[in-house]
């Protein structure tokens, strides 16, 4: 066969790509991945998970040499994790916005974040960054929220969660949002020319935004896990007004940050901008409380994209088989629902040519399965929804370092046999 | 105060937390035994884990009703005059070393509580070596290893080959619990049990303690 160059290379992934969003049978199931900082990431490049949180060129090097050595259709890897509590910056400085959405080491150790935790700083070296949020608003603080969202995360939360803003008007704040600026820019010239690269390779580019529920955004970086499953007791009708004052945030962050100059356009293969939807609380809540209070404001950022053309990319963390129906509520071929670790049959036999689905390579199968086991898996997962709306993905945005690449390759060799 | 217990289980069960507090007080400064309010509490809490089994509930209120308990615990244990025959088991608990969640954990170490056992929280990010040194310490019946990312699979087969070198490894069961855990895994770590959810841990734990005592 013939070699295909890097263009045609990106249009016939951005095709297979497409078709199975759209539920037509593309010429063979793709394979995406979606990856933060992790270990297998770092260590096919000969480095430690440190090394590539601190350095974004040694990031995007592993990134690049992962998407070689492991021929994927679409894929991106993020040398971070969530930052969504400056959201409101949308409304005063869009232009910096949704690089800001974003924490990375070097950041971490300007803003001495409470938040994340980073390998050679925090962690081991060889350990992956985590998320552990913690409470910065108190239950009886919940009104300063609903009144004024951006006053409330500016000038309350943030001086709590950063402890280099900790006094706003003191020189350690200013010098701190100083670097900060410094290091966003740097970070927007490495993201910038890893897209370029990734293009060069062979893989198709759409314009992609993050974006979270206003529930996850308040568990995650205001009230903490804990104390927001237990506020849909204690406080469910503060909390639902808090939501809804953040939402047209949101909903403002992601129509802005997805907005291509017309200049930029030709950059991209796939025309709809994504939206990644990384989702939390799901997992944990009752029915009810899904129905009554996540689910609407997920549902009405999900329509504003399908209205705008946009794709949202929504990974549903946990086990989200309890609250597939909501699904239905959607127009058909619009979204791209990315679940952990689902019940599969049910998935296909709620969704099956309704919506989109994305996962189903739980890392067990890639740590211990035999390559006989990843083949059977993958045929398996493929046949289940009919080689139609699957788009086969890693269960997690992690790939620890006991990941055969040999299974890895034979996922991708099931793929191209079966067709 | 019969009907005073009664009262403080269903309002458990129904997460109604002013009214557990309220009731938990009252019976404590009326003189009620503590070892009452606690079973009445534990009552609760069973009734919403089979509410949990059920699907009735979910992990919204296991955790609600989780952070009841214990804060019903504060005030209650403190005047519990404690003897160690009462428990069902001996459970040593932590999240495996590099891993530093804490949510699935905590759940667990309040429904086992809950349940009668004496539950040892070594915390998150734990080392094997100091699980080892707590096996040795307190002598469990079974040792669970959590851990909420994928790069924690790894940890937890440390921990078991560390237990298995300390000569320990037929003196305690294993059981691994996490989202990302299954039969594979476990085999792979060479843990004697799993579970993704705490219904499900609590019914291996309670068949291996009482099958060690039968």
């Amino acid at each position: 066969m013939p070699k295909l160059d890097a263009q045609e290379l990106r249009k016939q992934k951005a095709e297979r790509f497409q078709k199975a969003i759209r539920l037509e049978k593309p010429d063979r199931t793709p394979f995406c991945f979606l990856l933060g900082i992790s270990a297998f990431l770092s260590n096919n490049a000969g480095y430690s998970v440190a090394d590539i949180s601190h350095d974004y060129d040694k990031f995007f090097r592993a990134m690049i040499k992962f998407a070689e050595d492991f021929d994927h259709d679409w894929g991106f890897a993020f040398p971070g994790l969530a930052n969504q509590v400056t959201i409101t910056f949308i409304e005063d400085h869009p232009e910096i916005a949704p690089s800001v959405g974003l924490m990375t080491a070097p950041m971490h150790d300007i803003l001495q974040d409470n938040y994340t935790r980073w390998p050679g700083r925090e962690l081991g070296d060889d350990i992956a960054p985590q998320f552990i949020g913690g409470k910065f608003l108190e239950i009886d603080e919940y009104d300063l929220l609903i009144e004024d969202p951006k006053k409330c995360l500016n000038e309350v939360v943030l001086p709590r969660a950063y402890r280099s803003l900790a006094k706003p008007d003191s020189a350690e704040a200013y010098g701190a949002l100083i670097k900060w600026g410094m290091e966003v820019t740097r970070f927007g010239a490495a993201i910038g020319a890893a897209v370029v690269e990734l293009s060069n390779i062979g893989y198709p580019q759409a314009p992609v935004s993050t974006c979270n529920n206003p529930y996850d955004l308040i568990a995650d970086f205001i009230r903490h896990f804990d104390n927001t499953i237990m506020d849909f007791h204690r406080a469910p009708d503060k909390l639902k007004q808090a939501a809804e004052a953040i939402l047209p945030f949101s909903l403002k962050f992601v129509d802005i940050s997805t907005k291509v100059p017309p200049e930029m356009k030709q950059m991209y293969d796939i025309e709809s901008p994504l939206v990644f939807y990384p989702l939390h609380l799901n997992e944990f809540l009752h029915p009810k409380l899904y129905k009554e209070y996540y689910w609407p404001l997920l549902k009405k950022l999900i329509e504003a994209d399908v209205e705008a053309g946009r794709v949202p990319l929504i990974f549903f963390e946990g086990d989200h088989t309890p609250h597939l129906e909501t699904f239905l509520e959607l127009p058909k071929g619009k979204i791209i629902a990315y679940f952990e670790r689902p019940d599969w049959n049910e998935v296909a036999k709620v969704l099956k040519g309704h919506q989109c689905v994305m996962g189903a390579l739980p890392p067990s199968l890639l740590i211990s399965g035999t390559l006989q086991k990843v083949e059977d898996h993958v045929k398996r997962m493929v046949d289940l929804f009919d080689g139609t709306g699957f788009i086969l993905s890693y269960a997690q945005s992690s790939l620890p370092k006991e990941v055969k690449a040999e299974n890895l390759t034979a996922a991708i060799e099931a793929l191209r046999k079966i067709g | 105060m019969v009907a005073e217990a009664e009262k403080l289980t269903e309002a458990i069960v129904e997460l109604n937390e002013q009214q557990a507090y309220q009731l938990a007080e009252e019976m404590l400064n009326s003189g009620v035994d503590p070892v009452d309010i606690f079973s009445a509490c534990k009552k609760g809490m069973t009734k919403v884990g089979e509410l949990f089994e059920q699907k009735e509930y979910f992990l919204s209120e296991l955790i609600m009703a989780g952070g009841l308990f214990k804060g019903i615990m504060e005030i209650v244990k403190p005047k519990l005059k404690e003897s160690s025959d009462k428990f069902m088991g001996k459970v040593l608990i932590g999240t495996v070393e590099g891993d530093i969640h804490d949510i699935g954990k905590n759940i667990v170490v309040s429904v086992l509580e809950a349940n009668g056992y004496d539950v040892i929280d070594l915390g998150v990010d734990v080392p094997p070596a100091k699980f080892v040194e707590a096996i040795k310490e307190h002598n469990p019946q079974v040792v669970g290893l959590s851990g909420l990312l994928t790069e924690a699979i790894g940890p937890r087969k440390e921990t078991v080959d560390a237990i298995k070198d300390a000569g320990l490894r037929d003196k305690v069961k294993v059981i691994i619990g996490g989202g990302v855990v299954d039969e594979e895994i476990s085999d792979y770590v060479g843990a004697d049990g799993w579970a993704n959810d705490v219904a499900t841990g609590q019914r291996i734990i309670d068949k291996w303690v009482g099958e060690a005592d039968a």
